[in-house]
């Protein structure tokens, strides 16, 4: 195989990689200036690169929270506590007024 | 599932007491695949899918977490009090909104039916389960119902997609109010408001019928045996231990088709691939990583196949009613048992259930405890090392050892949590105990249709991610092992020379007193992702420590020859405790609104592993000596 080619290929998979790493594990800061780069870059290049999905997976990003991959995990921040907290004396449980 | 079509497409939120059916509903009119089980909390988010009605109007649907009432006590019921009240930010309150009610326990879903009727949103009633309402001789005039409630009212069968024609109608028929923008004004319900609605339930249900019948059911004869002080509990051992032997004992067959096609697929590269770059990365780099970790899917599917089953039938919520009383003892509210039983799947979806936890307090200690449960990641590194270190033998009347050992180590991180949870109960001064109330489902036989969703979305995953993260780092892992080249004249393994192999020889002095090698450590670095990661960079990291060629797929005899059983144990005692997850650490970010307790939990959970790999190792060592 020709050796130029070789080190090409290799290394074009690495940078795939490291970006797919960091678009999905960085902090959030990262992860958004790199999906922004990534769209930039998108949006220039020929019409095949341009993946309706890709580009929906690099706008929700800079939103959504780091995830390995795992369940459906949601993204939606978990709402404020009551302050109120109903106490129910335990004698009371089961017995009708 | 589709996400957003427009935010101007009407919002059909669907709505309703727990465990009453409303995600099948949603699954079966949007197409979605949200997870659905027969006990309360299962949905602690809202969801979000699109229905098209058959005049062709766009309609974005709801899942909203269960409620009994508009006034929430836990976080899950707060999410659905907001989007009903149009206080999430960007997001208008439901233009028309579907009561998801339980016909066979209709006493219970009528408050929440009045109280959705004073919010003043456009509303239909649908009456689920009315087919397993009608076999227990539970008879609703629907017609009656509808007069009484002022609403429309239908019957849907959520598990059958006939069975939510008529709702379809409904939606198809109706004509959306124009929008409101102003939040709803509401006002709290007083005591003489919750009286009122109580007597208005009980007059409706003399008119409608369809109060629960009195009597012995089929759910209450198997809770004779099932919720028995002495049988109970053993029978939950029984099904735990059965689990883990089944683990081992089934999946061998197919562990050893897959680990064949790696090793042919490995072998056949070798052959055609001319020596290059390209070669060493997709033999050394990809094929020893993801096919060391793609290996375990079929331990991963027999476990995740009882805990459907578990789940569908609606024995969970009765576990979490025998457990109460162990973990009351602990400081734990019986209720965190769902939330630290579905952390055995992922650590991520548990935290998450924890919103169902009304005190803070309780809340935040199942937070803090939740990755102590073996989740499913960590199951290919505990199956590696017992495959390697553990004879596949059967014992005291035909046990499988392997499969006992597994069951040990499950046992060992509960023990860990019940301690953790002890001593955050003594830290915690002034901590009550919350008495359990928890809605015991019906039983009924798991759907077939929910089970291979079930399963086959585990498969999904669990391919997704080895094709995805797990692949993506171990080529960086490939690459940081591979370079720079040894010098000329070198005489090691070429990763020694590399950036990986001055890591692992830096971390190696950190874990050295608790029996790690630099291959180890090197392998707990990219684990951090993923905790199954750190099997797939062993197969790397040994790949290309090894002189040989094609090791792919053989990682098991290979750690069984060059480490000793302390360090095994060692390893395993590792992953009971170790925070090896970022994603984990992330969610309880989220989850706590706060950095302080993810970063206590990392600290924690870190010190623990240490100590426990270190007593492990050397009291292994003492016993088995040195060199065993």
């Amino acid at each position: 195989m020709n050796g130029i080619l070789d080190q090409l290929l290799v290394v074009t998979v690495i940078v795939v990689c490291l970006s797919y790493a960091v678009l999905t594990l960085g902090p959030r800061s990262l992860r958004r200036s790199l999906a922004q780069r990534l769209l930039r870059w998108l949006a220039r290049a020929p019409r095949a690169f341009r993946r309706p999905a890709l580009v929906a997976r690099l706008e929700r990003v800079g939103v959504a929270s780091a995830c390995g991959g795992c369940d459906s995990c949601g993204d939606a921040k978990t709402p404020a506590p009551d302050s109120r907290e109903v106490k129910i004396p335990v004698a009371t449980i089961g017995r009708r007024r | 599932m589709d996400s957003a079509p427009s935010a101007l497409s009407p919002l059909i939120a669907l709505v309703g007491n727990p465990n009453c059916g409303k995600t099948a509903l949603f699954n079966i009119l949007t197409g979605s695949r949200q997870k659905v089980a027969n006990y309360a909390g299962v949905t602690v988010e809202r969801k979000e899918g699109t229905l098209v009605t058959p005049k062709g109007l766009r309609v974005r649907i709801l899942d909203l977490p269960g409620a009994y009432s508009l006034e929430p006590l836990t976080p899950d019921e707060r999410v659905t009090a907001d989007v009903l009240f149009g206080r999430r930010a960007g997001e208008g309150q439901p233009d028309f909104v579907v009561c998801v009610t339980d016909a066979t326990n209709l006493r219970q879903n009528l408050r929440l039916v009045l109280s959705l009727k004073r919010l003043g949103i456009p509303m239909v009633v649908a009456l689920n389960m009315t087919d397993i309402a009608r076999r227990r001789g539970i008879m609703i005039d629907t017609e009656k119902l509808a007069a009484e409630l002022g609403v429309p009212v239908v019957e849907t069968v959520g598990v059958r997609s006939a069975g939510v024609k008529s709702l379809v109608k409904v939606l198809n028929d109706t004509v959306l109010p124009e929008r409101k923008s102003a939040p709803l004004e509401w006002r709290a319900s007083s005591a003489a408001d919750l009286e009122h609605d109580q007597s208005e339930v009980r007059r409706i249900l003399k008119l409608v019928g369809g109060d629960r019948l009195e009597g012995v059911t089929f759910s209450d004869r198997v809770d004779r045996v099932v919720l028995h002080p002495v049988a109970g509990p053993l029978l939950l051992a029984g099904i735990l231990f059965l689990v883990f032997q089944a683990v081992f004992a089934w999946a061998q067959w197919p562990m050893d088709f897959i680990k064949n096609g790696v090793s042919v697929l490995g072998t056949y590269l070798n052959t055609v691939l001319p020596a290059s770059l390209i070669k060493d990365l997709l033999i050394n780099g990809i094929l020893a990583g993801v096919g060391s970790v793609l290996v375990f899917l079929p331990q991963i599917m027999i476990l995740f196949f009882f805990i459907l089953i578990l789940e569908d039938s609606g024995y969970l919520p009765r576990a979490a009613f025998l457990l109460d009383r162990v973990m009351g003892s602990v400081g734990l509210s019986g209720r965190a048992f769902i939330p630290l039983l579905s952390s055995f799947a992922c650590a991520i979806p548990g935290i998450m259930a924890t919103r169902t936890i009304q005190n803070p307090r309780d809340r935040l200690a199942t937070i803090m405890i939740a990755p102590l449960m073996t989740c499913s990641a960590r199951l290919p590194v505990y199956a590696l090392i017992i495959g390697a270190f553990i004879p596949a033998r059967r014992v005291w009347g035909g046990l499988e050892l392997q499969g006992l050992v597994l069951f040990a180590l499950y046992v060992a991180g509960v023990l860990g949590a019940m301690g953790v949870a002890f001593i955050l109960k003594r830290l915690k001064a002034g901590s009550h105990l919350q008495p359990l109330m928890l809605e015991l489902p019906v039983y009924h036989w798991p759907s077939l249709r929910n089970l291979a969703l079930g399963l086959w979305q585990r498969i999904e995953i669990f391919i997704s991610r080895v094709g995805t993260i797990i692949l993506a780092l171990m080529v960086i892992l490939w690459a940081l092992s591979s370079f720079p080249a040894p010098p000329p004249g070198a005489t090691g393994p070429a990763i020694q020379y590399s950036i990986a192999g001055h890591l692992g020889a830096w971390l190696a002095v950190l874990f050295k007193p608790i029996g790690f090698n630099w291959q180890i450590s090197i392998a707990l670095v990219p684990g951090l992702a993923a905790r199954e990661v750190a099997v797939g960079a062993l197969g790397t990291v040994y790949a290309l420590s090894a002189t040989g060629e094609d090791v792919a797929g053989v990682l098991s005899p290979l750690i069984a020859h060059s480490w000793s059983l302390p360090t095994a144990l060692s390893l395993l005692a590792w992953y009971v405790f170790a925070p090896q997850c970022l994603s984990t650490l992330a969610t309880v970010k989220r989850e706590t609104n706060s950095w302080r307790y993810p970063l206590i939990m990392a600290a924690y959970l870190f010190a623990l592993a240490y100590v426990g790999s270190f007593l492990t190792y050397r009291i292994a060592s003492a016993v088995l000596g040195a060199g065993a």
